[in-house]
């Protein structure tokens, strides 16, 4: 539990370490590295899974910004912005300055990220006792619109990917009732299908899949040197960084969004506000690798928000977590705060840790990085086909299990070439259970009347304000909506 | 109108924009993988795997090094997973 035990120092470390290095690696996700250790750690103590996935998704994060700045491809979605600007610097001779600025502003962005975290989690979790099972279902209906609408572009395939996850987290047992369903007749679907199962399928080999469309890449070679950044950098671009945090807590706190979107928007924002950047921007202005690097490192402390006091997750890798808490017999949402309050202090500390470990990691070992993130990708694929295996196998010891794995990676292809956004069925399968579930109480809790449900959806103040929230989401993206907006602007 | 002709092209075209070469063979080599697996156990299928599969990505020349570093990841992932994580493999 405490600090003083030297192996989950170390373990942490560790996990920041290999983040930093998986993240990077384009090809190697954050998601795909999380989901297989949830497996991989089944047999382990709570804190210290929990160390090692904290230290690879804090890592992981930052780590996609060094090959977006080395390489222009950035080994994460959430470095995606960091490539506009950073691998322009690199390619003037400045990857060193740039890689040091980003990994200064990181650990700022995650440190006000953790204390946002820190801060706001405990108020939101004695709002979230007034919660009733009506709102928990309208908050998991959000996340799965949000995910969706957010990150794929199209809000119909963010439903249609949603709701996919949600019939798959339907098949087996009726929770009320334990009455099979979806399942055929089948015996082995009585149980379900293991959330972890499609995890690793889509996240691990469909994504192996897919970057096979793709090729190696070659990094830019040059000396790095002038890492550190100067104090007075650091503090001239202060109030940029203090606001792309801000956005990153917002966007990764809204249930669904996570660090890659969070960073797409600060970059979009400094875009907007900042009125003399040092160079123009897309050509190495030092403001478009900021904002981005902050935004995605502070979305993690935001997104841990959501997932620890609704146990809705804010982002993928969050949805992963929350998957590993309940493996270990925890169950996430308001009750965690009070039950086991120092397991969110003990999280706390540990992103703390994350951040520092980060911040030590990510000013050494550049050089060694370089051919590290040169593994061809035919070697690194197999590779990830043999950890999926593995880990798929590791949770019911089960080979079938690892049949559904094979048969969701071919799955998860085919959404991600058609643009389906395979977040959301992920989202979707375990918000599922809780959606159901959440329904099927209130509806007994209005004594089965659909039109009392109906109406207590707009009875209470957060019910009402999360209902007009999801009705004006989904109104958003239909014609009407348009016309509207018309119709208005003539009058004025 | 689509002619039958154009439909057929069209098809053509979608299959191999969806399916290039490469991911069908991957894919195939990993459900022979798959298939293999419980009646060769996991160490002998995954080392076969490892090798084929690098090999068809790096090319004939790559054999060489393809064994014994199929060997060697497969003896770090059999000693990490075994008894660190202490996982039961396939």
């Amino acid at each position: 539990m405490s600090y003083t035990n030297p192996i989950l120092l170390f373990v942490t470390a560790l996990g920041t370490f290999a983040g930093i290095y998986i993240g990077a690696i384009p090809g190697l996700s954050v998601t795909m590295a999380v989901s297989m250790l949830i497996s991989f750690t089944y047999s382990w103590d709570i804190n210290t899974a929990l160390c090692l996935m904290v230290g690879v998704y804090v890592g992981g994060v930052y780590g996609g910004s060094r090959s977006a700045i080395l390489l222009n491809i950035p080994g994460a979605p959430a470095a995606v912005a960091t490539a506009f600007d950073g691998y322009p610097l690199a390619q003037i001779g400045e990857a060193g300055r740039a890689i040091g600025l980003s990994t200064t502003v990181s650990f700022v962005g995650g440190l006000i990220g953790v204390f946002a975290l820190a801060i706001a989690a405990p108020q939101i979790s004695e709002l979230a006792l007034k919660f009733a099972p009506r709102d928990y279902l309208l908050v998991a209906i959000m996340g799965i619109l949000l995910v969706g609408s957010l990150s794929a572009g199209s809000l119909s395939k963010g439903i249609f990917s949603g709701a996919l996850g949600v019939i798959l987290g339907l098949v087996g047992m009726d929770p009320i009732t334990a009455e099979g369903r979806f399942t055929f007749g089948s015996v082995a679907l009585l149980n379900g299908i293991h959330f972890v199962v499609i995890m690793i399928g889509v996240f691990g080999v469909s994504e192996a899949l897919y970057q096979l469309r793709s090729l190696d890449a070659q990094s830019v070679k040059q000396k790095v040197d002038k890492i550190i950044p100067s104090w007075n950098i650091v503090f001239k671009f202060l109030p940029l960084t203090i606001r792309s945090s801000v956005i990153g807590v917002i966007i990764g706190a809204l249930p669904g969004t996570g660090g890659d979107i969070a960073a797409l928007i600060a970059y979009d924002q400094a875009k907007r506000s900042v009125k003399n950047p040092t160079r123009p921007f897309g050509q190495g202005a030092l403001e478009g690798v900021i904002a981005p690097e902050t935004a995605n490192n502070a979305a993690i402390g935001g997104a841990y928000i959501p997932m620890l006091t609704l146990g809705i997750p804010g982002d993928a890798v969050t949805a992963v977590i929350i998957g590993a808490l309940y493996i270990h017999g925890l169950k996430p949402g308001p009750m965690l705060m009070i039950e086991t309050p120092h397991l969110f202090w003990f999280t706390v500390g540990n992103l703390l840790l994350a951040n520092v470990f980060l911040y030590i990691f990510g000013l050494s070992g550049i050089k060694f990085f370089a051919k590290v993130v040169e593994v061809p990708k035919g070697i690194l694929f197999p590779i990830i086909v043999l950890l999926s295996t593995i880990g798929t196998y590791s949770i019911q010891n089960s080979i079938s299990d690892v049949y559904w794995m094979l048969g969701f990676g071919i799955f998860g292809y085919f959404l991600k070439i058609y643009n389906f956004s395979v977040g959301s069925v992920i989202l979707g399968a375990i918000l599922g259970p809780l959606m159901d579930l959440s329904y099927r109480r209130s509806v007994m809790s209005e004594s089965g009347s659909i039109i009392g449900f109906f109406k207590s959806l707009v009875s209470t103040p957060i019910s009402l304000f999360l209902t007009v929230t999801i009705v004006l989401m989904v109104l958003n993206q239909t014609p009407l909506w348009k016309l509207a907006v018309k119709k208005i602007s003539k009058k004025k | 109108m689509v002619t039958r002709e154009s439909f057929f092209q069209k098809l053509n075209y979608v299959f191999r924009t969806v399916f290039p070469k490469q991911i069908i063979v991957f894919s195939g080599i990993i459900i022979l993988y798959m298939i293999l697996l419980v009646p060769l156990h996991f160490l002998v299928s995954s080392f076969l795997f490892l090798i084929v599969s690098m090999v068809y990505f790096l090319g004939l020349k790559f054999a060489k090094s393809a064994i014994p570093l199929s060997a060697i990841v497969l003896f770090v992932i059999y000693v990490i997973f075994h008894y660190i994580f202490r996982i039961v493999l396939p």
